[in-house]
């Protein structure tokens, strides 16, 4: 235990710190009334926010161009908590961070199918720096797929992604390649987190196993009610590791007929969080509310795990997701009551803002 | 060798139709730092020459064709040195239509290979698929079924639970017959009604389906069988196809050499225009050459430019610029080339300023004693020559390290010489001098003596660094002649106690005299040199503020230079803790040769133990000696006088080729 809090003390204290910096009820309430993106970013510009904008060109915010500056702020906080956590077990961040490599890779691989010059590719790539570990400045060289997987050879994406090349060929299109990648990517946080010793470990099984739960749960909705997929082709996309659903269970729910016998499929407490879903795509925007409470329940537990830390860092993301998809609905003039269904706010004890 | 080359400043005004010439004879002469027109004065106000975009474009596709064509004929890269002016507006022409009238000759047969080694691989990858196969499975058979469908192939290992899953409402039977890396390799089977179900739940399932010819007939056994003979012929025909491309290496590897560093240099020479100046119909070149060099650019340019060229040249110590430390003077190290490739490593602790010591002779020669003392074997250093050798013929990116290591390896066999050491047995030859392990007090004292003549060598060399900057100052200070001093007169008093074993009072007398007055004029070194060099009042000086934090500063100071002095002398030890350990590191190999001399077969134990010992002792023991080496240099000796803070000479070609590797 002293050994823990030793290790963890500087960390915790830079997590609590970090969090007390996120966008708090009042903050959403002005953002929730803002009239056009410019007011969004004039708004921000008085939090935490601040810094990561400065660099914006004056004038009407590009949305990707936004978007991508709010993520630097998420980049910016897996830097400090990188390396402020012991280093066995920043390994599980950089596990999480992958996440964004992998849609950084994606991004690239659909560049390339697409004919896009390296500069317009490179327009659409989060900015990791040195956080990368991606040979992106050879990527953006090449311009076939089968070549850009070579070059993966020091990655952990080039396995699975020679496995998948055979359907890519044979099916003519991305999609094996970046579910190959997403597969991965959910993969190796599996893989990293048996690998952290026993209370870390202990502590965030919970939390990973019901990432992959939710991630799973949203394939499911996605691939099938979204591409149209059938269920036997579905249930390969899912991963393994999850806290409540099983392979077995996940067969079920992805042959379940409607949505009503998919949610009566489901194992409390999920079917509970669900219940209201009336549509499909309300199962992930239902699902990310019910996570991001426990979320918020790890900092009043044990804090010298890295746990915190993950938690923090999933607030932050689902944080700055949200500011994404705000700035965008602004920007396609959709009103804010249609966004707020399909987002997940902070909450505060448990209920919405 | 002690001091860089001295340098000028020059100014070339050349009219715009001299000016491929004027820059091709600049590139030939290689020795000039270029100064960036764009960060000049004549810069600013927007002087600045534009390059021929579209030829440096042209040179860019033609550089990457010559290296697709180096690659694929596998000339490995060499130094190539040119002797004719290049022109890039005349060369473009030259470089291109032989260019491709080589690739026209070796394109066939470069393609024609490539293709083969492809169907090589496809056709060994089969059959490393198909290897898993039972050799009785009938295929035929397999393939006459009329109510059942079947595949082989290969899905990754992870997948195979959520297949069986996917799959769990029809009738199928899966067997996994065997592993491939992380892929299983299965083969399926479902009634033909269903296929449709296998066929998606298979796509979601990365399947790779293994192809087997439909006109196949007979057993497993038998189309592996074929499988090898294609596998036969097609390496046969790579190996002829091999032999063709050696003699196409042998026709045109030299010229296609010759050919890149042309592309380079035009490549080179057009960037380089960016960073002059245009006025009206003239270029303006400026840059820093050795002074040695000036008439002979003067004369080759007004050669090439039939006299319409204006050549200014300025000593450093007339630009204002200079003087007041704006600029900085390039540096160009001029050392031996035995010496040069220790550049690299004096280089890495910082660029001495234009007037300081240039400390690489120093360096080298104190690494290599070292290295040698701490190292000191006749076959460890023969090893090390020879494999110094091989990195100087064989990889001429790394030539430097090839040089440094084949000095290691002499410096190691001499030292093996003096202690009598061969491959760690000490019995094979005499030592000339001593071995290290009988002598050890003996060894200390040889290594502390090196430690006093490192140390005072760096205060002598600081103060000659001192002088020549006028930083009259520091000549006071502990690291100065007063601290030099002190520790000169500590040191003789060891030496004698060393030699006769006794000290006589009187000399400890006026050693502490002569240590009290060198003490205070450490701790008053700022006053005095301000009442001595600046002629300041002694009033003015006492009522300066900060003047007694500063008498505080320079008590700490002090003490700390003095024992500065004593620790960086001890540490120098350290040569003769490492080289004792590299003898007890071979008795320790020897003891354990000799533990598994006595089991079964011991005879060739011993001797794989003694060999692989030897080689974890050069790899490992060779590494720590380096960097303990070069730890003794940096912190010991650099630390004593080296200043740096100057900016190291990039001559003209390297300086644009490495801008234009970064764009």
């Amino acid at each position: 235990m002293i050994a823990r809090v030793l290790k963890y003390s500087f960390a915790q204290a830079k997590t609590r710190a970090l969090k007390g910096r996120l966008l708090s009820a009042e903050d959403w309430h002005f953002l929730l009334r803002c009239k056009n993106p410019e007011d969004v970013l004039k708004y921000l510009s008085g939090t935490d926010y601040a810094a990561a904008l400065s660099h914006l060109p004056k004038g009407k915010p590009d949305a990707k161009v936004l978007s991508l500056a709010l993520y630097d702020e998420l980049f910016r906080d897996y830097a400090k908590l990188l390396k402020a956590v012991p280093k066995k077990s920043s390994s599980l961040l950089k596990a999480l961070l992958l996440h964004y490599e992998a849609e950084n890779l994606k991004t690239i691989l659909r560049g390339i199918w697409e004919g896009k010059s390296p500069s317009e590719i490179r327009f659409y790539l989060y900015h990791l720096g040195s956080l990368s570990r991606l040979p992106v400045a050879g990527l953006l060289q090449v311009q076939k797929i089968p070549p850009a997987i070579e070059l993966l050879k020091s990655t952990i994406f080039y396995s699975p992604l020679v496995h998948a090349l055979p359907q890519f060929k044979a099916q003519g299109k991305l999609f094996p390649l970046e579910v190959a990648i997403d597969i991965t990517v959910l993969g190796h946080i599996v893989e990293v987190l048996k690998s952290l010793g026993g209370h870390d470990r202990k502590g965030t099984e919970v939390l990973i196993g019901e990432l992959i739960d939710s991630e799973n749960l949203c394939w499911l909705a996605r691939f099938r009610h979204s591409y149209g997929l059938s269920p036997e082709e579905i249930i390969n996309y899912v991963l393994p590791g999850g806290k409540r659903l099983r392979i077995r269970d996940l067969g079920t729910l992805a042959r379940s007929r409607d949505l009503t016998s998919f949610l009566e499929a489901l194992p409390q407490p999920y079917r509970e969080a669900l219940m209201q879903a009336k549509d499909w795509p309300e199962i992930q925007p239902l699902f990310q509310r019910w996570f991001l409470v426990q979320l918020y329940e790890v900092f009043r537990k044990d804090p010298f795990q890295i746990r915190l830390q993950l938690s923090y860092l999933l607030l932050r993301e689902i944080e700055v997701k949200a500011l994404d998809g705000l700035v965008s609905a602004l920007n396609l003039g959709e009103p804010i009551e249609e966004f707020l269904e399909f987002i997940s706010l902070p909450v505060i004890g448990g209920v919405r803002v | 060798m002690f001091k860089p080359e001295r340098l000028v400043r020059i100014t070339i005004q050349v009219p715009a139709q001299f000016i491929s010439v004027a820059t091709a004879t600049l590139a030939r002469f290689k020795l000039l730092h270029l100064v960036r027109i764009g960060e000049t004065h004549l810069g600013h106000l927007g002087y600045v020459a534009e390059t021929d975009g579209d030829l440096l474009k042209e040179f860019e596709g033609l550089f990457k064709g010559i290296k697709v064509l180096l690659e694929a004929l596998q000339i490995r890269p060499e130094p190539v040195a040119l002797r004719e002016l290049i022109i890039p507006e005349k060369e473009i022409f030259k470089t291109r239509e032989r260019l491709g009238e080589v690739t026209q000759e070796v394109e066939s047969v470069m393609n024609d290979l490539r293709i083969t080694r492809e169907k090589l691989l496809e056709k060994e990858t089969l059959r490393d698929k198909l290897d898993f196969l039972p050799p009785d499975l009938d295929l035929s058979r397999l393939l006459s079924c009329q109510f059942v469908n079947w595949m082989i192939g290969l899905v990754p290992a992870r997948g195979l639970e959520k297949l069986q899953e996917s799959l769990s409402e029809v009738h199928r039977a899966f067997i996994h017959i065997g592993t491939l890396g992380q892929r299983a390799v299965i083969l399926v089977f479902g009634l033909r009604g269903d296929w449709p179900i296998f066929e998606r739940a298979l796509r979601g399932a990365f399947f790779e389906k293994i192809e087997i010819p439909t006109q196949v007939s007979g057993t497993a056994a038998e189309i592996m069988e074929n499988l090898r003979s294609e596998i036969a012929e097609l390496g046969e025909k790579k190996k002829k196809l091999s032999q063709q491309r050696e003699i196409f290496q042998k026709k045109f590897g030299a010229e296609l050499l010759i050919l890149k560093e042309k592309i380079i240099q035009s490549r080179n020479i057009l960037s380089a225009r960016r960073h002059f100046g245009k006025i009206d119909k003239s270029y303006v070149i400026s840059g820093w050459i050795p002074e040695r060099l000036f008439e002979a650019l003067k004369e080759e340019l007004t050669k090439a430019t039939q006299g319409q060229v204006v050549i200014e040249k300025v000593d450093p110590e007339d630009l204002r610029e200079v003087r007041e430390g704006i600029v900085r003077i390039p540096i160009l190290f001029n050392n031996p080339m035995l010496i040069s490739p220790f550049e690299r490593l004096s280089g890495l602790y910082g660029t001495p300023r234009y007037k300081e010591v240039e400390p690489t002779i120093f360096f080298a020669l104190s690494f290599l004693l070292m290295f040698g003392m701490m190292f000191g074997d006749v076959g460890h250093g023969a090893v090390l020559f020879f494999l110094g050798h091989l990195i100087f013929r064989r990889f001429y990116k790394y030539v430097d390290y090839g040089i440094i290591l084949m000095e290691c390896g002499i410096v190691s066999a001499l030292f093996g010489l003096l202690y009598g050491s061969i491959f760690g047995l000490e019995d094979v030859i005499p030592a000339v001098w001593f071995r290290p392990m009988d002598n050890i007090s003996y060894f200390i004292k040889v290594v502390l003596a090196l430690g006093v003549a490192m140390v005072s060598l760096g205060v002598v060399l600081n103060l000659i660094n001192a002088l020549r900057l006028r930083e009259y100052e520091g000549l006071l200070s502990t690291t100065g002649l007063a601290g030099g001093l002190f520790y000169w007169g500590l040191v003789g008093l060891g030496v004698k106690y060393l030699i006769t074993g006794k000290l006589v009072p009187a000399e400890l007398t006026v050693f502490g005299w002569v240590a009290a007055v060198l003490m205070t004029i450490i701790i008053l070194h700022r006053p005095l040199y301000l009442l001595m060099v600046k002629k300041e009042r002694i009033g003015e000086v006492v009522k300066k503020e900060g003047f007694f934090t500063e008498i505080v500063e320079s008590i700490v100071e002090l003490f700390d230079g003095l024992i500065r002095y004593v620790a960086n002398t001890i540490s120098f030890i350290r040569v003769a803790a490492f080289a004792l350990a590299h003898a007890a590191l071979f008795i320790a190999v020897f003891s354990i040769a000799d533990l598994v001399a006595h089991e079964k077969g011991g005879g060739v134990f011993y001797w794989l133990v003694l060999a692989a010992g030897n080689v974890v002792i050069i790899l490992l023991e060779g590494l720590v000696v380096s960097i303990q080496a070069v730890r003794l240099e940096y912190y010991e000796f650099f630390s004593k006088f080296f200043r740096g803070g100057g900016e190291k000479f990039r001559s003209f070609d390297r300086e644009i080729g490495s801008e234009e590797r970064r764009l």
